[in-house]
């Protein structure tokens, strides 16, 4: 009886494991230390919330609430040669006058990363340096620090970043030090 | 027999604790690690490391917050940020510096600072210290972080107290 019951165990197991297997050659498989089961869902998490993304690329009002209405479009173009403010309009201060303004991380395609392909956005973050070739200066994005980001996470955000509304916003160029 | 099920009872709680109560039995390298990597690629707390005068982090003072006098005008690390509040709020120290920076503190008091700002001398953490952003932090995540801020190099170093919005 015993055996038969364990015949019938093992069986279902075996079976249960194939069906994972194949259910995975279809579908992504999610590395085994994430919390998030999918990419979009650990996207989301590292862009909202553990990574802070919107701190700084969510434009926010005077009451330094965020706008979410204008949510991860950079700094607002009509702010261009605002010297003084927080750095949500007036961009960061950087040496010898320099200026560095948040970017449209939005999937417009002209003013944000809508024509930049999964594998750029990977080899950004990795290098800091654009998919035009310019290296990103040394700003408050810190590149030394998201070029240690596991490729996985990098993708995550990018499938993440991919569904949010496109917002057209040509962010001010940034200044460089004089 | 006796013998048979203490063995049977120790390979039922090496399986339970290795399965069911994995995650709360994560070992302190394994919170370390991630902590290490969340800090050093995903939440760097840039905020809290001053410039250098080229714009780079200054390494030296990883973590200790804003300089004490803090410069009138630069970088918010350094020269402090604006907020509808606070004419100049300054980041704090995070080094494990028992007087000036968090070495007193207990996981539960971090883990109550990075999701409700309530630090644990009673402030209130202006939002331009992201906690209302860090609120869904993973409880695993947030332990992680601690496991690993615990560990970094203690710096001696009081940040400047804000300046309120009102303050003449």
């Amino acid at each position: 009886m015993n055996a038969r019951i364990l015949k019938i165990f093992s069986a279902a197991a075996l079976s249960l494991a194939i069906a994972a297997c194949a259910l995975n050659s279809t579908q992504e498989t999610i590395p085994a230390d994430w919390e998030q089961a999918s990419y979009f869902e650990r996207g989301n998490y590292l862009v909202n919330h553990l990574g802070d993304c919107i701190g700084c690329h969510t434009p926010r009002d005077a009451n330094n609430q965020s706008e979410n209405s204008l949510y991860l479009s950079g700094v607002p173009a009509k702010y261009a040669g605002v010297k003084t403010g927080p750095s949500s309009v007036a961009g960061f201060p950087g040496p010898r006058g320099a200026r560095f303004y948040a970017k449209n991380l939005t999937p417009d395609p002209e003013t944000g990363i809508g024509k930049w392909t999964e594998d750029q956005f990977v080899k950004t973050f990795k290098s800091g340096i654009k998919p035009d070739g310019i290296k990103y200066a040394l700003t408050p994005m810190e590149w030394n620090i998201y070029g240690n980001m596991k490729e996985e996470d990098v993708r995550a955000i990018y499938r993440y970043l991919r569904t949010i509304k496109p917002i057209s916003n040509k962010v001010p160029a940034n200044i460089p030090p004089q | 027999m006796h013998r048979i099920s203490t063995f049977l009872a120790l390979v039922a709680t090496t399986f339970l604790s290795s399965s069911v109560f994995g995650a709360q039995l994560e070992s302190d390298a394994d919170l370390l690690a991630r902590g290490r990597y969340i800090a050093t690629a995903i939440q760097g707390c840039g905020c809290h490391t001053r410039e250098k005068p080229d714009g780079s982090k200054d390494e030296n003072w990883r973590y200790a917050g804003a300089p004490n006098p803090a410069p009138p005008a630069g970088p918010p690390p350094n020269a402090g940020w604006t907020t509808p509040r606070w004419k100049k709020i300054y980041a704090r120290n995070i080094t494990p510096d028992p007087d000036t920076g968090t070495g007193k503190w207990t996981e539960t008091n971090f883990i109550r600072a990075m999701r409700t700002g309530i630090t644990p001398d009673g402030r209130v953490l202006d939002p331009q210290m992201p906690w209302e952003s860090f609120q869904k932090i993973t409880d695993r995540d947030l332990k992680s972080l601690w496991a690993y801020l615990k560990t970094i190099k203690p710096v001696k170093s009081k940040s400047p107290d804000g300046i309120p919005a009102d303050a003449k």
